[in-house]
């Protein structure tokens, strides 16, 4: 009798096939785990390097603004608060360089008819529009007024006011000037406004650090009429040794001739005098003595 | 049905699982509450297709470590039982997992039923033959783990069904477990005999198993598996047994010839001991009918070494009928 009973568990194909495939299973599933792992691991050093670059940038920044607030604080100090009013005042005295004196003497040159010479030029203001004193000597009264009246119509110029004129007798065998006649010379003062600049008064060239209230603010604009502000004044010990193109506004005083007077003035010929000359020859036509019989020291009234 | 047997209830219909069809493994234990053997099959088959035995070893069991009962527990003492069966494999020498596994009759329950028909689920049918099996079985029927085979007389399909507990098979299964094999067959030792039976002629057969614990008739005519009964002789001595057993086998004989119209042929009777092939003669003479002793072809044991050859001569009945289950 053939017997085909079994009382065993039926171990199906997946439970019979269980134990083997768990082997690799379980084989694929380490092998993932620590593939798992190993990205967790570089996952974590990646965080805890950008972490540290991060806290690193984080202890920057502090440094940075306690270095900020100290310099805010020395900045603060007395000292430092009047070296910076000293550079923003040279930054605006840098500004008014726009006023060239050479300019100036070739605009009163055009102002002068050829029977007229300028004797004399002073600059005892020049803050704001800067006045300026001239010393006219002319043949006769009429190119003295002509160039009064040049002066006047010019549109540099403003506010000519005659301090003193005077008519003097020449000596025309000892001056050796030539021209005969009394000379008339005349000293009047004008505003030059010519050389009026609209410029801010705080440029980008300054060099201030960065986050400085003071100098961030709008800047107010300056011509050549107004003074500086107020937080912006020279400062007392600066105002002696500011100058300006070889100008010494400061120190300028009523009257005081930038050029040195003629020795012996003498109208030069329309002929020989140049149409249109530059401020080095005009100085040099003012160092050289009169040749003029009638090249007599200016006389005032 | 209290909650508890509901949630039981619900968990056996999960757990269900079925028997698996029947494979011969490679090596096969045998554990009785008096000895445990172990068999490997060399692989090899003769002549007659019978597997050819390799290896063949039997260690002595101490009382009390087994207790062949249909309820359970079986394992009194797992140790002990363990290390018999270790030694046993060690004998042996077979490394294949899967192994075989003879239990005693008195674990499992077989019965022979007649159907008109059977549903052709296999959870369905096992609930229908563990309903019909309900009233020999010491357990509810859920918690049976059937297995049945079919055949088919004229006029209707019989079934022959063998229930164990599920717990119970659990436990046998542990014992392979601990020695790191795994159970691939499970049968009563007796059914194991059935191959040895001779199936020519419509004559049936009354097989007499008797070992240590127990006494199994069985009735077979040809194909078919008539009757099945096993009767506890745990603590009998030898000559109560042997009473025991002539008069089980005088009331089978009867009933097997007059209920179920069986013509029953020569007793075949397989002892194991303590019963002695000296039974076979005192057998014949209380039933005055023909008894022979089953025997093995003897090709089988064909490879077995001189100490394995008186040990199979003993108890390795129950292998050679596995071996000639073709």
């Amino acid at each position: 009798m053939k017997v085909n009973v079994n009382l065993a568990r039926d171990q199906g194909f997946r439970r019979r096939h269980l134990v083997a495939w768990s082997v690799p299973v379980l084989g694929v599933a380490v092998l993932l785990m620590i593939r798992m792992l190993l990205g967790a691991e570089a996952n974590w050093r990646e965080y805890r390097a950008v972490s540290s670059a991060a806290d690193r940038e984080a202890a920057r920044q502090n440094d940075l603004l306690v270095r900020e607030s100290t310099l805010r604080r020395k900045l603060d100090e007395p000292d430092n608060r009047a070296l910076l009013r000293e550079v923003q005042f040279i930054n605006y005295l840098i500004d008014e360089r726009q006023l060239s004196f050479g300019e100036l003497t070739d605009k009163v040159t055009t102002l002068l008819p050829p029977q007229a010479r300028l004797s004399g030029l002073s600059m005892p203001d020049a803050s704001g529009d800067p006045l300026v004193h001239f010393m006219i000597e002319g043949a006769s009264e009429e190119p003295v007024e002509t160039f009064l009246t040049n002066l006047e119509s010019s549109p540099d110029f403003r506010e000519v006011v005659i301090n003193n004129q005077g008519f003097e007798e020449k000596d025309n065998g000892a001056g050796g000037g030539g021209g005969g006649g009394a000379p008339v010379s005349i000293t009047c003062s004008a505003r030059y406004v010519g050389g009026r600049t609209n410029l801010p008064l705080l440029p980008a060239k300054t060099a201030a650090p960065a986050g400085e209230q003071i100098l961030t603010a709008p800047a107010p604009k300056v011509t050549t009429g107004a003074k500086p502000p107020a937080g912006l004044g020279m400062p007392a010990g600066v105002k002696a040794a500011a100058s300006v193109g070889g100008l010494k506004p400061g120190r300028v005083g009523a009257g005081t001739p930038l050029l040195p007077p003629p020795a012996a003035p003498a109208v030069p010929s329309p002929a020989a005098r140049p149409p249109n000359p530059s401020p080095g020859a005009v100085r040099g036509a003012a160092s050289q003595p009169p040749t003029g019989p009638g090249s007599t020291p200016p006389k005032t009234n | 049905m209290d909650w508890k047997d509901q949630l039981k209830d619900i968990w056996n219909r999960i757990a269900w699982t079925g028997t698996a069809s029947f494979s011969l493994p490679g090596a096969l234990f045998e554990v009785q509450p008096d000895f445990v053997m172990g068999a490997r099959f060399a692989g090899k088959s003769n002549g007659n297709g019978h597997s050819q035995l390799g290896r063949l070893a039997v260690e002595p069991l101490q009382p009390g470590a087994l207790a062949a009962s249909p309820a359970g527990p079986i394992v009194l003492n797992e140790s002990a039982v363990v290390k018999a069966l270790h030694d046993v494999a060690a004998a042996v020498g077979n490394g294949q997992p899967r192994a075989g596994l003879l239990v005693p009759d008195g674990a499992v329950r077989v019965g022979v039923f007649p159907f008109d028909e059977l549903p052709s689920g296999k959870r369905e049918a096992a609930t229908l033959v563990g309903w019909r099996m309900r009233e020999s079985l010491p357990y509810p029927p859920a918690e049976a783990r059937i297995s049945y085979q079919t055949t088919r007389p004229a006029g209707g399909m019989e079934i022959a069904a063998v229930a164990a507990r599920s717990s119970v098979m659990t436990e046998f299964e542990g014992l392979l477990d601990a020695i790191n094999r795994s159970a691939d067959m499970v049968l009563p030792a007796t059914m194991a005999l059935l191959p040895l039976l001779p199936e020519q002629g419509e004559s049936g057969h009354l097989l007499v198993h008797v070992y240590s614990s127990a006494a199994t008739l069985v009735v077979a005519q040809g194909e078919r598996l008539r009757f099945w009964r096993t009767s506890d002789l745990t603590g009998l001595a030898p000559d109560a047994m042997f009473e025991q057993v002539a008069s089980e086998a005088a009331r089978v004989l009867a009933s097997s010839e007059d209920r179920l119209n069986v013509q029953l042929g020569p007793i075949r009777l397989c002892v194991r001991p303590p019963a002695t092939e000296a039974w076979a003669e005192r057998l014949a003479s209380a039933l005055r009918r023909e008894v022979a002793l089953l025997q093995p072809a003897p090709e089988i044991a064909a490879l077995l070494g001189g100490p394995d050859r008186t040990a199979f001569h003993s108890y390795g009945a129950t292998m050679a009928g596995l071996a000639a289950n073709r």
